[in-house]
């Protein structure tokens, strides 16, 4: 899925519950490089079910980067991580943890369920705004990734 | 209730079936008093009185803790007695019985000492001392006659010494103070530095000793024993007061008896004719007796009376006795008044009818057979039955001199050699079942003074109690506890009890009741006679309840031992009661501690995710809104959302700051080996930039290694040294890290050559967000050094400051290695 040969855009399946974070990452890519499409869940059960297909997201797309929040109402995003990553049909898809929490026994546990990387959420727009566009840089300019 | 209603005493809660009578007497433990308390218990039990005795120690005692017993007579009230006699040994001083005044208008009657507006039974101390000196003036020639006075200022001390003065001036001998010498009544060897007085410094000669009470006699007969002096052979030597044991020693002691018992049961008909409202004459004086024996001289005056007169008349022995039989019988019934027995008067007449019947040759073994049942029935109360040897002397004295041939003689003094010997007989039966009693008791109280000692359980000592104390022979016993420390205490709780039917039912919690009921009501029979004894319980100066047990005169020496035991044993109870309590409180605490310490790690995690969550989307939007909006407001608008985005970047280091000083503690890592040098490495390399920019030098002695958290130590010189290189002066910053060996661990300091701070700041930089400086010059939130205390404190060490301003600052901490917290705080999430 190279991003220089289709003017497809990008999926990106944001999972946060707090709508001041779904705006500001929204704003953020779209101020973005990059082409692409934001789809945002806001519990963790949801944002199974939309990486499954399931219920009314039976049409949805697959995502080839998930941003999740840990802390998230019904299903914790450890547990989404968890799942996702012990799914053999999800594993493959970077997963990208963007919290607040700078504990450090959340940054190691969301390792050891293999996270792509952990990202602290900044403070101020400018510092969210850099995060952003090294998350665009890197993992949908840089990294190479399988199509499926 | 019948002689109440008699004089028509109104009736009432007030007049009970039964009159009470309270006895005072410091302790009943003591067998000097014991003549007098059984002659009072003889006579309540036989007037059909209930006796209480108080056992509160002297008022004026300065023994130990023995005046916190004093207590229990506050409680005497007319609620609990209808009279009460004070027995006069309670104090040594009078101003001090003058305290018994208050229970008027309770008939009150003191013994053995004078007390206005009271009944008094005294004892006249005068007959006995003069009949005393005059025996050794006249029967013994005796004309130097050294005193030793007893102590100053107490009334029978001086009315003795003044018998004395005055009696040698009758008899004309001239007084003589050389041979006075001072003494204190209750210490012997009081009396023997007044014969050393005597012999080696005065250097006086004397015939006899005369001391103004046994004990002092005692000590001056040790003394002078001791010197070869030979009493009576050498010098002859008296004492006052015929305590319990003057009969025994060697010598036997000559001396004068107070007749204690006489006096007990005229106490008690005292205190019931004023009970009765009737008028008793308010001075009732009894004369001391003088009691010869061995140590003045004399042969004893038992072997005296054995002698015999000659023959005066020729009257056949049954006839001549039968003609004086009134005064004969008299003669006896007075001997017998002299010792402590509860005797039935028609037994004298009995013996003497006996005895004639005998020699009649009417009835065989008559008289025998009247001595053995007059000697058993003695012998159950176990009374001192060789007094009935003077009695038999007496009968001989009259029935020899009636006869006229040698058979009947013969006969007459068989049968009288029989009845001594009957009565020497049963006189050692008596013995030895009191000294087996005493020794069975002296076991049983060893006993259970064993067990009680080691209960340290209220509920177990009371079973304790119950099982044992019946065995010392007490069939009643009554223990409560007071309710506060108030003073009086007006409330107490029955917490056991028991009485001749069995265990006495008093609950879960025991019977609450006032305090001057002594015992709960309706739990003793009102229209019973009884005697009990209250004993104080105390422990130093804490009150803690009373026992009331019933008594006999026959156990007298075990209520004191029972009271001491019981109170220590309660006290000893409250002590772990409350020791146990306080360890559940400890608990408690500690549980809380930890409750409270979760709740700091939630706080820490609130501060840390909640917290920095809308502090976020201030910063964020409003940069959002600069961004988008730029040069579309006013220059204003763009400033003041710098200030607005400025102060949410501080308040979320401080948020953070603050979640690294808590983690100190709640997320710190086991200890472990680490090396200092290693440490310090490290830090130069995290602070490289900080010390590029500032061209600082850090350099190090040698470091040591040490069991420590090894990231907190990072932190902690980390922080020290960029605290040093921050505060640089103009010159170039120079910071110096060293370690010296301490008794208990290292002391390290952490040297610059920077500002340096003035002393009265050196507490306060420890403190969290305290700054010296204003953001202008220096920037930071002021957490670094409150970290480095709490890592420092979390190592069982202190940290502190010393510095002059312009003059650069050393940091001293100090990281114990023994007895430290050598596991850390692991970090538990």
């Amino acid at each position: 899925m190279g991003m220089e040969e289709t003017n497809k855009p990008i999926e990106i399946l944001l999972v946060e519950d707090n709508p001041g974070d779904v705006r500001l990452t929204t704003e953020a890519f779209k101020d973005g490089k990059v082409h692409n499409n934001l789809n945002v869940v806001g519990d963790g059960v949801e944002a199974l079910a939309f990486l499954r297909r399931e219920g009314k997201y039976s049409n949805a797309v697959r995502p080839d980067l998930v941003l999740l929040d840990l802390n998230l109402p019904r299903k914790d995003g450890r547990q989404v991580l968890e799942e996702i990553k012990a799914d053999p049909k999800l594993r493959r898809i970077p997963v990208v943890i963007l919290t607040t929490s700078q504990a450090e026994e959340d940054i190691l546990k969301a390792y050891n369920y293999n996270a792509n990387c952990y990202i602290n959420k900044p403070i101020g727009f400018d510092e969210f705004m850099k995060v952003v566009q090294s998350i665009e840089n890197f993992w949908l300019t840089i990294v190479k990734l399988p199509t499926e | 209730m019948k002689e109440n209603q008699a004089k028509g005493l109104p009736q009432g809660e007030d007049n009970p079936a039964v009159p009470r009578i309270g006895f005072f007497i410091e302790s009943l433990a003591h067998a000097y008093h014991l003549p007098l308390f059984t002659g009072i218990y003889d006579a309540a039990k036989e007037q059909g009185a209930q006796l209480i005795i108080f056992a509160g120690g002297g008022v004026d005692a300065t023994a130990d803790y023995e005046s916190q017993g004093n207590l229990i007579y506050d409680f005497v009230d007319k609620n609990n007695v209808d009279g009460i006699i004070v027995f006069a040994s309670i104090t040594e001083l009078a101003k001090d019985l003058n305290y018994f005044k208050h229970y008027h208008p309770l008939p009150l009657v003191t013994v053995s000492w004078e007390l206005e507006e009271t009944h008094c039974i005294t004892v006249d101390n005068e007959q006995g001392m003069r009949d005393l000196l005059a025996h050794l003036i006249n029967v013994h020639g005796y004309k130097r006659l050294a005193f030793i006075r007893g102590t100053e200022g107490v009334p029978d001390a001086e009315s003795r010494y003044n018998i004395y003065v005055k009696t040698l001036a009758e008899y004309g001998i001239p007084f003589d103070p050389n041979l006075v010498v001072q003494g204190y009544f209750g210490i012997r060897e009081s009396a023997a530095a007044g014969i050393r007085i005597l012999l080696d410094e005065r250097k006086v000669e004397f015939d006899a000793v005369v001391a103004a009470n046994d004990v002092l006699a005692v000590g001056a007969l040790g003394e002078l024993q001791a010197r070869g002096i030979l009493v009576p052979n050498d010098v002859a030597l008296v004492g006052y007061d015929d305590q319990y044991w003057a009969k025994s020693i060697l010598p036997s002691l000559t001396t004068v008896r107070q007749p204690a018992y006489k006096i007990g049961k005229q106490a008690v008909e005292v205190v019931l004719a004023l009970v009765r409202s009737e008028k008793p004459p308010s001075r009732i004086s009894y004369p001391n007796e003088m009691v010869v024996r061995h140590s003045c001289g004399c042969l004893s005056q038992a072997v005296l009376k054995a002698r015999l007169d000659p023959p005066l008349t020729t009257e056949t022995l049954a006839s001549g006795m039968l003609a004086k039989r009134e005064a004969i019988i008299a003669e006896i019934n007075e001997i017998l008044s002299t010792e402590v027995t509860p005797t039935t008067p028609e037994w004298s007449g009995q013996l003497f009818d006996a005895l004639v019947l005998e020699i009649k040759n009417e009835s065989p073994r008559k008289f025998l057979l009247t001595l053995n049942y007059i000697m058993d029935q003695l012998a159950i109360i176990e009374h001192n039955v060789m007094i009935w040897q003077e009695v038999i002397s007496c009968l001989r004295r009259y029935a020899i001199p009636c006869i006229e041939d040698d058979s009947e003689l013969f006969r007459v003094e068989n049968l009288l050699q029989q009845g001594r010997v009957l009565i020497a007989e049963v006189a050692q039966r008596i013995q030895t079942s009191q000294s087996a009693r005493t020794d069975r008791q002296a076991y049983i109280l060893g006993k259970v003074s064993e067990v009680i000692q080691t209960t340290f359980d209220l509920d177990k000592l009371t079973r304790v109690v119950v099982e044992e104390f019946p065995k010392l022979g007490i069939t009643s016993c009554y223990l409560s506890l007071y309710e506060k420390e108030a003073n009086p205490p007006e409330w107490s709780r029955l917490i056991m009890a028991y009485d001749e039917s069995g265990l006495i039912d008093v609950g879960e919690t025991g019977i609450r009741f006032s305090t001057r009921k002594l015992i709960p009501e309706d739990l003793l029979a009102k229209d019973k006679q009884y005697a009990l004894v209250v004993e104080p319980l105390y422990f130093r100066e804490e009150q803690l309840g009373l026992a009331i047990f019933n008594v006999d005169p026959k156990q007298h020496q075990v209520y004191e031992s029972l009271r001491i035991l019981l109170s220590s044993a309660i006290k000893g109870a409250g002590l772990v009661k409350e020791l146990i309590k306080k360890e559940s409180e400890l608990e408690q605490r500690a549980e809380s501690l930890i409750r409270s310490n979760a709740e700091l790690e939630q706080f820490a995690y609130v501060a840390s995710h909640d917290l920095q969550e809308p502090l976020r989307m201030v910063a964020s939007y409003l940069q959002l809104l600069e961004r988008r909006y730029k040069g579309k407001l006013d220059s204003n608008a763009d400033e003041f959302i710098g200030f607005a985005v400025d102060g949410a970047v501080r308040m979320q280091n401080l948020i953070n700051d603050l979640l690294a000083y808590s983690r100190v503690s709640t997320r710190g890592k086991p200890f472990e080996p680490v090396d200092c040098s290693a440490v310090i490495d490290r830090a130069r390399a995290n602070l490289k930039i900080i010390m590029t920019e500032a061209g600082a030098k850090v350099t190090n002695g040698t470091l040591p290694t040490l069991i420590a958290d090894p990231s907190q130590l990072l932190q902690l010189f980390q922080n020290l040294i960029a605290n040093a290189i921050k505060f640089h002066s103009d010159k170039t910053p120079k910071v110096h890290i060293a370690a010296e060996r301490q008794p208990d661990g290292w002391q390290f300091s952490v040297q610059d050559n920077g500002i340096g701070l003035d002393m009265q700041h050196a507490e306060r930089i420890f403190q969290i967000f305290q700054r010296l400086h204003s953001k202008g010059e220096y920037t930071g939130t002021g957490i670094g050094l409150a970290v480095c205390k709490r890592i420092v404190e979390r190592h069982n060490g202190r940290i502190w400051v010393v510095s002059e301003p312009g003059k650069g600052a050393t940091f001293y901490f100090t990281i114990r290695t023994e007895g430290g917290d050598q596991n850390g705080h692991g970090g538990n999430e």
